[in-house]
């Protein structure tokens, strides 16, 4: 005979989580980094600029799918604002994706560095994504060790 | 953060690949496979994760159904050709219809940005709808909806094929994970469910409940102190928790120095840590049958149903009305000894025990009788909330009692004294439940067709069976078993497969016959039970937690059974259970005389054949297959705790 294997052991206890706004803020902070990083390499490398690039573009891409969620906490002018920041994200992204030359980033940089700003600093007026981790996509989600 | 990748080929590479891409599609779509195959294979060998490799091997995975694998593919043919929109389109397909619509969105936006068009849909594998279809018909995390159904259906390794699914589209998705590990847990893969739960632990993840499924894996590895120790961590962590306990209490059976009075022990601390549940008013049963609900176990086994239905069927409906509270719908297979035997069915899959124990109070139930014991937790908790007025402890219970106040009866075996008088009473002296004993023993079977067995020679290999787990197989088993191979020179002993193939589990039973010197002797056999026991010429009966069904299946195949009367209802049923079918030669009193057993059986042909002779006779008219005799004794105890108000 076997042990009986018992039923799910798992009580509805709650994770603890980090503050989203932290993790959304250090998320944008750590992709600016990785496009100044990329950015100021010399001779210039497009392989790492098409990488910081993109992934700021997965980053932003999270926030749009939980934006554009029905039950996304967020009030209606906050999201489409961000939303509006998302599709300019989007626009910019695809015209460097297309022709990645270095200073084309800044304008990405400096839209991660004052959201995170907002986000690591201001009362909580919601997160941009649920609680829980930002994923990162395939393989590991954003806030592990590469 | 991404892996950082290399990228193989630059702009130019990615534009002259687009021919062999073309080239390898449509190969794919001919359905040539081993020419492909050979094509992955010469450009591999030129060039290691060649991204039209990488794409080929991608398309074929998906030919063949595993999206997942074909994910792993085509992350690498993108990250090696970050020109290609091809790779991103598809990818952002299987994303979508994983139900990950962050991703998806993403790979959509960058195989846009790449220049993707419909004029590349003749690249994009046929299996997969196109991106805006996908997007419509998006669902959430389908894959793991799927797992969850087949899960509650018991299909173990189908559902643990799609927790892997949706893990591989949804990495972070941590309960996605732990539900996972319980699947493989479950399904018999005990090595890789603790491999699942430790992917956790590195997160920082850990919860009390991935902690007792951890210890469980532990336990069905044959690994007691680690189990141990991982139950205590689990109750350390979340101590009020039921669940836990419960799974503590009922591994504790395969600990090889619990005595009964430990378990019993161990059992009234628990039950009395629970909150006190008012007593109900007596059974009210005035121009009615005496309605019994029955709690079957999603876990029970296969038999325990068999002797639940046996019971029941040959019950008098006159006297009684029966409810069964089972697992998923009557219609289903493992419930299918059960169909007939009752008036009302009630599925309490989906229910917490608070719901069941009201269901079982709306239901009116004058008796409740539990068959999961500490291996079900939930049925616990249900007795523990009162469920009825009169709650009856009967199968499942191995240690001999539950530790449940709100448990009446504790049903026990009367032939065996030690059984009846019941585990030593508290620190106060007082018993938890009462017992009240069935005077042919806690099972029943349906007489089984008497089994062939011709004569056994003296000449030819005498081989020794053993129906066990890891977890049986402790040293003081070992060193019987030893013995009795040493002095059976040319015996083989034969174990049934119990996942022994699975990774790892063979190294650790190797190593444990090793150490007594039997690893050239053993053998394994996949057959199942009947068959498995019908080849044998001697089947040996493990010392802690027999199955008295392994014995039963034994006997109904002719083959002899040798088993330790051992101390305590855990050690002992299977020898409780010889007697009552009549066959006490087959029961040894000492380790000494277990040894002696099994050696007379195995080298004197006569011995052999008086052994299968009274097994048939057993077979025939003994009462553990008598099910009207035990059905008979069984409507007593009902009737007697039903007040005959009836």
């Amino acid at each position: 005979m076997s042990p009986p294997i018992r039923s799910n052991p798992y009580s509805n206890v709650p994770m603890p989580t980090s503050d989203p706004r932290q993790v959304e803020g250090w998320a944008l902070t750590e992709t600016a980094l990785r496009m100044k990083n990329a950015q100021q390499l010399q001779p210039a490398n497009e392989p790492a600029l098409l990488q910081a690039v993109r992934t700021n573009w997965r980053l932003w891409t999270i926030f749009q799918a939980s934006l554009l969620e029905p039950d996304c906490p967020l009030p209606i002018e906050i999201r489409n604002n961000i939303l509006s920041l998302a599709n300019f994200v989007d626009r910019r992204t695809g015209e460097i994706l297309a022709e990645p030359t270095p200073d084309k980033l800044d304008i990405l940089i400096r839209i991660n560095r004052e959201l995170a700003g907002g986000l690591l600093t201001a009362p909580p007026a919601g997160a941009l994504v649920p609680a829980g981790e930002i994923k990162g996509g395939p393989g590991k989600p954003i806030n592990t060790r590469a | 953060m991404e892996t950082e990748v290399v990228p193989l080929v630059s702009r130019s590479q990615s534009r002259a690949n687009r021919e062999i891409l073309e080239r390898f599609v449509l190969l794919v779509e001919s359905g040539q496979e081993q020419e492909v195959l050979a094509g992955i294979e010469a450009l591999i060998s030129e060039e290691p994760d060649h991204p039209v490799g990488l794409y080929a091997l991608a398309l074929i995975a998906l030919a063949h159904g595993v999206p997942e694998v074909a994910l792993e593919s085509l992350i690498r043919a993108h990250q090696r050709d970050l020109y290609e929109p091809v790779y991103p389109e598809v990818l952002a397909v299987l994303y979508i219809k994983a139900g990950n619509l962050a991703e998806g969105m993403y790979f959509g936006k960058l195989s846009l940005s790449l220049g993707y068009s419909d004029a590349l849909i003749p690249l994009l594998p046929k299996q997969l709808p196109i991106f805006s279809l996908s997007l419509e018909q998006i669902v959430e995390a389908p894959y793991r909806r799927q797992a969850q159904a087949l899960q509650k259906a018991r299909c173990l390794p189908d559902a643990a094929q799609f927790y892997r699914r949706h893990l591989a589209f949804f990495p972070s998705d941590h309960d996605a994970r732990r539900a996972l590990g319980m699947t493989l847990l479950q399904a018999g893969q005990p090595s890789q469910a603790l491999a699942c739960l430790e992917e956790l632990r590195e997160f920082g993840l850990i919860q009390a409940g991935d902690l007792s499924v951890m210890a469980q894996s532990c336990l069905a590895l044959g690994e007691t102190e680690a189990a141990a120790a991982y139950h205590q961590q689990a109750l350390s962590a979340d101590p009020g928790n039921g669940d836990l306990a419960c799974a503590q209490l009922a591994d504790l059976l395969f600990y090889p120095d619990a005595t009964s009075a430990q378990l019993a022990e161990a059992a009234r601390a628990w039950g009395a840590s629970l909150p006190d549940a008012p007593a109900l008013p007596g059974p009210a049963i005035k121009g009615r049958r005496i309605r019994i609900g029955y709690l079957i176990s999603p876990f029970a086994h296969p038999k325990d149903v068999d002797v639940i239905a046996a019971t029941i069927a040959a019950s008098d409906p006159q006297q009684f009305e029966i409810y069964i509270y089972g697992w998923l719908s009557a219609d289903e297979a493992r419930n299918a000894p059960l169909r007939g035997c009752y008036d009302e069915w009630r599925d309490v899959s989906d229910l917490d025990h608070a719901t069941t124990a009201a269901t079982i109070q709306g239901d009116e139930i004058d008796i409740l009788v539990d068959t999961g014991g500490h291996g079900t937790p939930l049925h616990c908790l249900v007795l523990a909330q009162r469920a009825a007025p009169r709650q009856v402890s009967w199968l499942g219970n191995a240690s001999g009692t539950l530790g449940l106040a709100a448990v009446d009866v504790e049903l026990a075996d009367g032939t065996d004294a030690e059984d009846c008088a019941g585990s030593p009473g508290g620190p106060d002296g007082l018993r938890v439940s009462r017992r009240v004993a069935l005077p042919h023993g806690l099972y029943c079977y349906d007489r089984p067709l008497l089994p062939e067995r011709p004569p056994r020679s003296a000449a030819g290999q005498i081989l020794f069976g053993a129906d066990v787990s890891l977890a049986q197989l402790h040293p003081d088993l070992l060193a019987l078993w030893a013995e009795i191979l040493a002095q059976v020179p040319g015996a083989k002993l034969v174990l049934r497969d119990h996942g022994f193939s699975e990774d790892g589990q063979i190294d650790r039973l190797v190593a444990r016959f090793q150490s007594v010197g039997l690893s050239e002797r053993v053998e394994i056999n996949e057959a199942p039970p009947r068959e498995f026991f019908r080849e044998v010429d001697v089947a040996l009966a493990p010392l802690v937690s027999a199955h008295p069904h392994d014995a039963v299946t034994a006997l109904c195949e002719g083959t002899p059974v040798v088993a330790l009367a051992g101390a305590g209802r855990h050690r002992r049923v299977v020898a409780s259970l010889l007697r009552q079918a009549g066959l006490d030669r087959l029961v040894a009193e000492t380790p000494e005389a277990y040894v002696a057993l099994a050696q007379s059986l195995a080298t004197d042909p006569q011995a052999w054949a008086g052994a299968v002779d009274a097994i048939l006779q057993a077979l025939r008219d003994s009462p553990p297959f008598d099910p009207d005799n035990f059905a008979a004794a069984f409507d007593e105890v009902m009737l007697a705790l039903a007040g005959n108000e009836a």
